[in-house]
């Protein structure tokens, strides 16, 4: 087994072996196991050494005796029931405490349950009911911890589309979920594996013709096509919008690849009214007759982001095929003939699935819009110093704390090319990092006269015996480099190793994959001493740049910075 | 299907497939003659995705009886013969 592979674990109190293929299935660097049948509790209250995920099925008569009871239409106690779900939600709590991300799956009603009809909600004894307030126990518990999840059982058994449980499995091994079931569970389980790993898909570049709406507009009209309306092909593809809109509510971006004539296409978008996403949904496009990978690596070369951040969706198979033999970075996923089953197909990728939600990601598209207006501004000034003078950046410096811990955490995970050791940590833990002696973590928010960037860069520190300042995670998220930022942080490590006392400064560069960015600045007018791999700066030659307004609110703070060493 | 197969073959190696997936060994690894217990991955845990993916790829549904008295790749092709799938 590869040493480096994200490790899941499947607990149940049934028969779960036959899910692990379909976690493990075309995710490289994934390894699944199955704890020991029926062990839930034992396994939980172990060690769990080596365990990345920890995902928990469990059946609600068999975590309650009394709930057992009630399904049995027998006489019951339904305090009881909740306490025994309560004292099942504590302990998957405390074995996140263990685990870095436990994900627990709701309860529902077991197969073999008769039918409760209306009797299920009707009252305090309804088990519809009784397991609605258990399920509420479970998001209480995962409300006070940050690395237990709740994942929803109900998705999966819609996502299914076919019964969920498989009664011949059942009888045959004590296996519940029927094989749709399976590939439901997977895709949830997959989903936030990918998530916690920081690989959520971040862009959505949509085809237009037949996947944004129904037509040819260069052919029928922007008035002739199939969108909205009294049509049922032009509902589905306004349902579809729906769904994108959403999801760029929630932080994904937006963008257009499409063979068109470039000012047909925007009219349509721009005129038609049934248009759920309109042109400021998108943060970039690219409306031509060139080959569709090309237009790919530029545009997302103009968003700053990397390949393996976009999914590619295309009616045309041609299309599909020429983008994943180009560019297998991208995910292109089979779609479907039919509109009516885009919103399925779209929901079922799991690519956009994030653990927590940040202010940030719900005003990305806007954020992505100003960058746009910041490099016009760069194209219409003369020198770069000019342009970085006017645009007014202002950094604010604080110390991790709980507001601004989920966002590090994500910044820390997700960047990979200002990134001088790509350590991940789980929110977690790095705040268990920052929260040791001789360690700080500095966060640093950004803003300039086009809007807020929000919190863009991240500094983890540690001061060592010999009189050293150690940077180990220098962060910086790629759209806004070049902006002084870099420098300012710089300047922030300064005032921090004075104050601790420090003689000089240490980077080590760590190389990865994708972390060139980060050495070229390394390696800039910015170092001053170069041995092998490690930077070094002297305290005092650290200036922050003149461009920059900084308001450094990591000393106001007490017991976060590294000065507290001396105090 | 290539031109040179037979209804019969056809069956025969879309059960193969089936049961590389299910037990996720190499095609190669599953002879026609392979059978519950004498083949290593076959085993009752193994037997379950096994009964999964011929369901799956036939479109099939197996009642409890028939899921429980498949023990070989043939027990498995003579089943669908019966539902018609090699015709």
């Amino acid at each position: 087994m590869d040493p480096a592979a994200y490790r899941i674990l499947l607990i149940a109190d049934s028969t779960i072996d036959p899910l692990a293929r379909f976690v493990g299935r075309g995710e490289s660097g994934v390894a699944v196991s199955v704890a020991p049948y029926d062990q839930v509790v034992p396994t939980l209250a172990g060690d769990l050494a080596g365990v990345d995920l920890a995902v928990v099925f469990t059946q609600p008569d068999r975590v309650s005796a009394e709930l057992g009871r009630a399904l049995a239409c027998e006489p019951f106690d339904r305090d009881r029931a909740l306490a025994e779900f309560a004292g099942f939600a504590d302990l998957l709590r405390q074995a996140a405490g263990k685990v870095p991300m436990v994900a627990a799956y709701t309860w529902t009603p077991p197969h073999w349950a008769v039918s409760p009809g209306p009797l299920g909600w009707g009252g305090p004894q309804g088990v519809q009911r009784i397991l609605a307030e258990a399920n509420l126990k479970l998001a209480e518990a995962a409300e006070r911890s940050r690395n237990l999840v709740v994942l929803d059982s109900a998705e999966a058994i819609a996502a299914a589309g076919a019964p969920p449980f498989d009664p011949k499995l059942w009888a045959m091994g004590k296996v519940i979920h029927s094989r749709p079931m399976l590939e439901a569970l997977a895709g949830q389980i997959r989903g936030l594996a990918d998530a916690v790993r920081g690989r959520t898909r971040k862009l959505i570049l949509l085809d237009l013709d037949d996947t944004l709406w129904g037509g040819i507009v260069g052919e029928d009209g922007w008035q002739d096509l199939r969108l909205g309306g009294i049509d049922p092909i032009g509902e589905s593809y306004a349902i579809f919008q729906r769904q994108l809109k959403a999801l760029r509510n929630r932080g994904v971006l937006l963008g257009i690849v499409s063979k068109n004539d470039e000012a047909t296409a925007m009219e349509a978008i721009r005129r038609r009214p049934e248009m759920v996403l309109g042109v400021e949904d998108f943060v970039g496009w690219r409306i031509n007759w060139r080959d569709k990978a090309a237009n790919i690596v530029e545009l997302v070369e103009e968003l700053n982001l990397g390949l393996q951040s976009v999914v590619f969706i295309d009616d045309n198979p041609a299309e599909r095929d020429r983008v994943r033999q180009a560019l297998p970075e991208v995910l292109v996923p089979d779609w479907p003939m039919d509109p009516a089953a885009y919103p399925a197909a779209l929901k079922a990728l799991h690519c956009f699935d994030v653990v927590r939600l940040s202010d940030e990601d719900r005003g990305r598209t806007a954020m992505y819009r100003q960058e746009r207006r910041r490099s016009e501004a760069l194209a219409t000034c003369g020198s770069r110093e000019q342009w970085l003078r006017s645009l007014q950046v202002r950094v604010r410096v604080r110390p991790l704390d709980e507001g601004n811990l989920p966002r590090a955490a994500q910044l820390l995970n997700k960047t990979n090319q200002f990134n001088l050791a790509a350590r991940r940590h789980a929110a977690a833990s790095l705040a268990d990092w920052a929260g040791q002696r001789d360690h700080a973590v500095l966060t640093f928010d950004v803003a300039d006269r086009f809007g807020e960037y929000g919190l863009v860069g991240l500094l983890g520190l540690c001061v060592q015996p010999d009189g050293t300042l150690r940077i180990v995670d220098w962060v910086v998220s790629c759209r806004v480099l070049g902006r002084g930022l870099e420098e300012a942080m710089l300047a922030a490590a300064g005032s921090q190793a004075r104050r601790a006392g420090c003689g000089r400064i240490v980077a080590t560069y760590l190389p990865t994959a994708k972390n060139r960015p980060i050495l070229a600045f390394l390696e800039g007018p910015a170092a001053a001493r170069r041995c092998g791999d490690d930077f070094q700066w002297s305290p005092d030659a650290c200036p922050p740049p003149v461009h920059v307004a900084i308001s450094d609110e990591s000393e106001e703070q007490e017991g976060r910075h590294v000065a507290d060493r001396n105090s | 299907m290539s031109p040179t197969e037979t209804a019969e073959q056809a069956c025969l190696r879309r059960v193969r497939e089936a049961i590389s997936r299910a037990l996720q060994v190499d095609l190669q690894a599953v002879p026609a003659d392979a059978a519950q217990g004498v083949f290593e991955q076959w085993d009752s845990l193994g037997h379950l995705s096994v009964v999964m993916e011929v369901e799956a790829e036939f479109g099939e549904s197996l009642s409890v009886d028939e899921a429980v008295g498949l023990r070989s790749v043939a027990d498995i092709v003579n089943l669908l013969k019966q539902r018609g799938h090699a015709a």
